[in-house]
């Protein structure tokens, strides 16, 4: 069972969340072509490892929270706002702590 | 025309209770109260103005923590947006709010929405963890603690109001029967109380 | 006394004042308050407990412990029947009633036990090799047989009377295991100040401790243990849980223990659930469980009497039972010669002691000091009796033949395995040490540590202190590293001579590895002959490790006889991963509250009493309760539907839609975001009115539909359908947070702030008018058609609505929740000289499909807003959410299914939803499918069955034209005409009224 830091309101259980996918998806401009749209509809990678998802934090403040999760071992290394900038750890150059 | 008269979500407080009359052997380690009049009003800063709000009110804007004035008690739901809870009458209490934020922020009326039922005694909080998926352990949290969070599958808007421990959870009024029957049930293995607050 | 095998000395759990009356089988016998039902059995003489599952054999228990994999009992009758519940853990109560399982007609005569000469077709893959073909018989044949033959005990047939319930606990340091290492580390995380949680599957600490041999700090351990509880009673930041079974260890340090409240009392008290399910919240995890011993692999290995050396010691120290009066200790380690000085110490005799090891230990001439017989060199070679062991034939390691001995018991230790189970649920994998033979656990993965004998150290004073170590670095990684642990207890030194590998003590006849799946030695190796050499394919295959205890006592027996086979060294073959739980869990606990009415909450509207009053039928609505129906005395369901829907047409009629889903809008850009919400336009929206809008998701398709409206410049109020308004919200906060995070708008939920009715019908505004009186002037001038408008009525702010579902004239009105009886009241009292009535969700749905308004049987997630006729609606002046999928090809193509109506003409006596429409009523399949039917209702106004329908072509194609509802579940194909949806009063020329 996950443990979720929510940035705020702190460590909540998974059961509090619905999960709701890639959060490295960016919506395109209203004017992008019908194939941009398509692949942000539909195209999604399925990484084994780090992956930034989206996990909306909907028994409690209501807030779309990123969460930075290893799809294998689900270790969770980093959690952010819906605007935040979060990076994965095998991007960061160099080994997580 | 009939003579009017409000309706709690929980229907006849006083049937209730007596349907619920004290329950165990000995002193009862839980003390249910079924708040009757509780005005609460979300409160809503706009964009930029989260700080400006909770000055001008006084609120406290970090998540967690309920700041109490002597009228009203403010519970931090989400960046920018309060529930602001009072004994007084919801109309007033949302006109005052929308007067002293102006135009920083909006209010909207929930006090209908919201059922409270506090739980106090020496075992209550033994009673919450048996919902509450929070720690709720005095070396953790205190007086004042707020969080949104699910009990028996229903949303649960909950804040310590004492060390003793004592809470108010605040239960959408659609789930207040069927919260109150979980809360009754699990309640019974303590002994408890009930009450109109 | 009770009991024939009641030994004076030990005893520590029972309390000998107090006798308890059970029955075994039918029979009565008497025990001890304290007792297990093993226990008392043994005391009473009793060894045969139950047959073995596939060929049937006599059983006695092998442990004393919830690793029991034969002694496995039916407890209790009628509806608190439980099944598979080991003897072993079962606590004794008056009145416990127990029945032994897998045997017909009786414990001692059982039919088929004619398995064991049947015996050479039963081997491992028995069932993959005979139950193959013809698959036409898998299930009408072979299924039952299987299950007649194999299903371990009957499960009750009535709802269990009984309560289970869910808690939650978080510490800092969980302690698993309340043995000697168990105990340290919960006394020194608890007194460097860490919250302390210490679970224990069995009643008592003190784990595998002996009472009668081991000393600490200079007492017997038994008083050291007490001592310990004593201490950690005394800590306000400690908490033990007896009782207690940790069975989960999941993701992030999250655990499951299953606390056994009642199952010691016949009935649970007053209030009190049966069990309850622990999930545990650990910053750090100290793993003490201990360790499992293995049996010796000898021929008839399995019969009653013949135990695992701990459970006789068990039995004897914890419960004054000695399993027999002649005891024969078979060994290839030291534990062996811990049971023989506790059985002599209890006086019980021992007839002799083997040690498979050549040379005498320093335990082995202790033993011999006190007088008793040891033979070095000297292994098993095959149990001897019927129903219980009366000898025990003796064999040299070098092959050849020892002695008979006559004996009642055989107390066998083959070493301990560490329990890894849990360590090995985190993903953690076990490795092999020679000189203990077992596996330990790697390095962690979580934020855990083992320590003592689940550990591999099995030295007392070793447990002492690695308990004691574990606990303080637990303690210390949660920040209580300044506190003072105190120091670990001391044990007098001991000499632990390594064991000596015996897998199999050799012999020809049936030796057991997995006793409650009955595998044998030879299984192992006959899946290996077959092929199957990797450790997953032979547990499969044999089912070695698959019953209920996991093979706790039989997986390391199992790899050895495997590595063996391979001629590989252990470590080479490697271990299977266990999986949670630990032990079996009944399926109501992990239910706990949550079955029958409380299976999941129920929501009930303002209003619902005032449908009650009026005989309302209920239906659910996702969690809702709604309003299905309101039958007169006398009336059918068909019958009300249709007074209801002609009603409301006549005059007017009263429906709760309270549970729709509404949401207030708020801020400066919340038009804009309404724009890019919905497909049509709401800028120019004025206050004080509203306007039905469409959403569609991402991907191009109908998400919901709804009314919102304008309340001020800067405050918008929008409905959503009662199906999707959670889905809707959380749209709109992705909206709002994630895509466009710069808009001021701000939302909350008001579902449940606002209660609201519809009233409609050509009477509708008389009887408002009526109701309100000058509270609100709603004549078509100050109201009229989508307009809105807010007012005070008895002191609570009202929003009236002019919008129409059903066609008619009609208004929504919403009050505050607690309004909500009394404005139904009013509306009611003021409706009956109007002729309103009450109508529910099924008259609402004839009404909408009369006038062709779509609902959620349209909305079903692959129709467009063109599908539905509403393709005119999506603005091009602005971009919207599903925009640009909408246009791709296929979403637009003309030969898309599109919204019709059709009207039943002949074939049927009614229409079904989920026809298909063909063309040639005789070709009815996926290729001649036009189209399908979503909706129908028996029509008052159209005075005929009419539904709803997409059909590819839509109107264009077939306005007129006959097609054929097939149904092939009813075997009907009525003929329909196809038809504009809009049914009644095209023109809308009535909610303008
Ligand atoms: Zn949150």
């Amino acid at each position: 069972m996950h443990q979720i830091d929510c940035p705020w309101c702190g460590t909540r259980d998974e059961a509090e969340f619905q999960y709701q996918g890639d959060a490295t998806v960016q919506r395109p401009k209203p004017d992008a072509d019908e194939e941009t749209f398509f692949r942000y509809v539909y195209a999604r990678e399925n990484p084994k490892g780090w992956h930034v998802e989206w996990w909306h934090h909907v028994a409690g403040c209501r807030q779309w929270i990123k969460v930075v999760r290893n799809t294998l071992t689900h270790e969770i290394d980093s959690t952010g706002g819906p605007q935040s900038k979060l990076t994965k750890p095998d991007e960061k150059g160099g080994t997580k702590s | 025309m009939a003579e009017f008269e409000t309706v709690h979500p929980l229907g006849d407080l006083d049937q209730l209770l007596a349907d619920h009359a004290h329950h165990g052997e000995g002193a009862p380690g839980v003390q249910l109260s079924i708040r009757t009049q509780a005005a609460c009003v979300q409160l809503f800063s706009r964009k930029g103005r989260h700080e400006d709000v909770a000055k001008a009110l006084k609120l406290n804007a970090s998540p967690g923590v309920a700041s109490a004035s002597k009228s009203h008690t403010a519970l931090p739901l989400s960046p920018g947006q309060w529930m602001v809870t009072s004994n007084q009458s919801a109309d007033r209490l949302a006109a005052k709010l929308q007067a002293k934020i102006k135009d920083m922020g909006y209010v909207s009326q929930q006090g209908d929405a919201r059922v409270c039922f506090r739980i106090a005694g020496p075992s209550a909080r033994d009673l919450m963890a048996r919902g509450c998926r929070l720690d709720l352990d005095e070396s953790r949290v205190g007086t004042g603690f707020c969080a949104q969070t699910n009990m028996a599958q229903v949303g649960v808007l909950l804040h310590q109001i004492s060390d003793e421990p004592a809470y108010d959870l605040y239960v959408y009024a659609g789930f207040a029967r069927s919260f109150f029957h979980w809360l009754s049930h699990t309640a019974a293995q303590f002994g408890y109380r009930i009450d109109k607050l | 006394m009770t009991g024939v095998n009641r030994v004076s000395v030990g005893g520590s759990r029972i309390d000998r004042s107090k006798e308890v009356r059970f029955t075994f089988d039918g029979q009565s016998y008497t025990g001890f308050e304290g007792d297990t039902l093993a226990s008392a059995l043994l005391a009473n003489g009793v060894t045969l407990m139950g047959r073995s599952f596939k060929y049937h054999r006599p059983r006695g228990c092998l442990t004393a412990g919830s690793e029991e994999p034969n002694a496995i009992v039916e407890l209790r009758s009628g509806a608190r029947r439980e099944p598979n519940t080991r003897a072993t853990m079962a606590e004794l109560y008056n009145g416990l009633d127990a029945q032994s399982q897998n045997r017909f007609p009786s414990l001692k005569f059982d039919i088929q036990a004619i398995n064991q000469l049947l015996s050479p077709f039963l081997t491992a893959g028995f069932y993959y090799k005979t139950f193959m073909w013809p698959s036409s018989f898998w299930e009408p044949v072979y299924e039952k047989f299987i299950r007649k033959s194999a299903g371990l005990g009957k499960a009750a047939t009535q709802a269990d009377p009984d309560t289970y319930e869910h808690s939650h606990g978080h510490c800092d340091v969980l302690v698993v295991g309340a043995g000697i290492a168990g105990l340290s580390a919960a006394l020194s995380a608890g007194r460097s100040g860490a919250r302390v949680i210490l679970v224990e599957e069995q009643v008592a600490a003190g784990g595998m401790t002996s009472t009668a041999t081991d000393f600490i700090d200079g007492k017997p351990s038994d008083e050291w243990v007490a001592q310990a509880l004593d201490e950690l009673a005394g800590m306000a930041n400690v908490t033990v849980r007896t009782r207690t079974t940790l069975f989960g260890y999941y993701d992030h340090n999250v655990l499951a223990a299953l606390e056994r409240v009642s199952d010691h009392l016949e009935v649970p008290e007053a209030h009190q659930p049966r069990q309850r399910l622990w999930t545990l919240r650990a910053g750090q995890v100290v793993l003490a469980c201990g360790s499992h011993e293995r049996a010796m692999v000898f021929d008839n290995n399995d019969m009653p009497g013949v135990m695992l050396s701990g459970a006789v010691r068990a039995f004897v120290e914890r419960y004054g039972a000695a399993p027999g009066k002649r005891v024969v200790v078979c060994t290839n380690n030291d534990d062996g010669y811990k049971t023989a000085a506790s059985l002599h110490k209890a006086g019980v005799e021992i007839v002799a002691i083997t040690d498979a090891r050549a040379e005498p230990s320093p335990a082995a001439k202790l033993a011999t000091a006190a007088g008793m017989k040891v033979q070095c060199g000297v292994i098993p070679h095959k149990a001897k009796g019927r129903h219980r062991v009366s000898a025990i034939a003796l064999q040299r390691t070098d092959g050849s033949s020892a002695e008979i001995i006559e004996c009642d018991c055989v107390a066998m230790s083959n070493g301990y395995s560490p329990d890894v189970h849990l360590v090995s649920q985190t993903g953690v994998a076990p490795v092999w040490r020679e000189d203990i033979l077992g596996f330990v656990p790697d390095t962690p993965i979580r934020k855990e540590r083992s320590a003592g004998a689940c550990k591999g150290t099995f030295e007392l004073n070793a447990c002492l202190q690695e308990g004691h170590q574990a606990g303080c670095d637990a303690a210390e990684a949660m920040g209580f590293g300044s506190g003072d642990p105190g120091s670990a207890g001391t044990a007098d030194e001991e000499e632990i001579t390594a064991p000596l590998a015996l897998w199999r003590c050799p012999g020809k006849g049936k030796a057991f590895v997995d006793f409650q799946n009955d595998v044998t030695a030879k299984d192992i190796q006959l899946a290996h002959q077959e092929g199957f050499v990797s450790v997953e394919h032979a547990k499969r295959y044999t089912t070695l490790g698959m019953a209920t205890d996991q093979g706790k006592t039989s997986n390391v027996n199992g790899i050895a006889l495997l590595a063996e086979a391979r001629g590989e060294p252990i470590p080479d073959v490697g271990t299977t991963r266990f999986r949670p739980p630990y032990s079996p869990v009944a399926i109501g606990a992990f239910a706990g509250h949550e079955r029958g009415m409380e299976f999941q909450p129920v929501r009930r509207t303002a209003m619902h009493a005032c449908g009650e009053k009026l005989g309302a039928v209920f239906v659910e609505a996702g969690q809702w309760l709604r309003p299905q129906y309101y039958p007169k005395p006398g009336e059918g369901v068909m019958e009300a539907i249709y007074r209801e829907s002609e009603q409301v047409r006549k005059t007017a009629g009263i429906c709760d839609v309270s549970t729709l889903g509404k949401i207030e809008i708020f801020g400066e850009d919340a038009g804009e975001f309404l724009n890019r919400l919905y497909i049509n336009g709401w800028k120019m929206l004025a206050p004080g009115k509203a306007r039905y809008g469409l959403m569609l998701r991402e991907d191009g398709y109908v998400f919901d539909d709804g009314t919102t409206s304008r309340l001020a410049d800067d405050h918008y109020f929008m409905t959503t359908t009662t199906a999707n308004a959670a889905r809707v919200l959380a749209h709109m906060e992705h909206a709002s947070q994630v895509l466009w995070p710069d808009l001021d708008v701000h939302f909350c939920s008001a579902t449940e702030q606002w209660c609201g009715v519809a009233v409609a019908g050509p009477n509708a505004r008389a009887i408002l008018a009526k109701a309100f009186g000058d509270a609100i002037d709603i004549s078509n001038e100050e109201l009229p058609f989508m307009g809105v408008r807010e007012f005070k009525w008895n002191g609570a702010t009202a929003r009236i609505f002019r919008i129409s579902f059903s066609g008619e004239l009609a208004f929504e009105v919403n009050v505050p929740w607690s309004y909500g009886e009394a404005m139904w009241d009013a509306i009611w009292d003021a409706g009956q000289d109007h002729g309103l009535i009450a109508y529910g969700t099924e008259a609402l749905s004839v009404l909408r499909i009369e006038k062709g308004h779509v609902a959620g049987n349209e909305l079903d997630g692959r129709t467009t807003a063109a599908d539905m006729g509403l393709g005119k609606m999506m603005s091009s002046k602005k971009p919207f959410i599903g925009q640009k999928m909408a246009a791709r090809d296929g979403m637009i193509d003309p030969q898309r299914a599109t919204l019709v109506g059709v009207k039943l003409k002949s074939g049927a006596s009614r229409l079904r939803g989920g026809a298909h429409l063909v063309a040639d009523k005789n070709i009815a399949n996926a290729e001649t499918s036009l189209g399908w039917i979503t909706s129908v209702c028996d029509s008052p106004a159209m005075g005929c069955w009419i539904g709803l329908a997409y059909v590819r072509g839509g109107l264009s194609e077939h306005d007129g034209k006959i097609l054929y509802a097939a149904n092939p579940i009813y075997e009907e194909s009525p003929a329909v005409e196809i038809c504009s949806p809009h049914f009644f009063d095209p023109k809308g020329e009535r909610l303008h009224g």
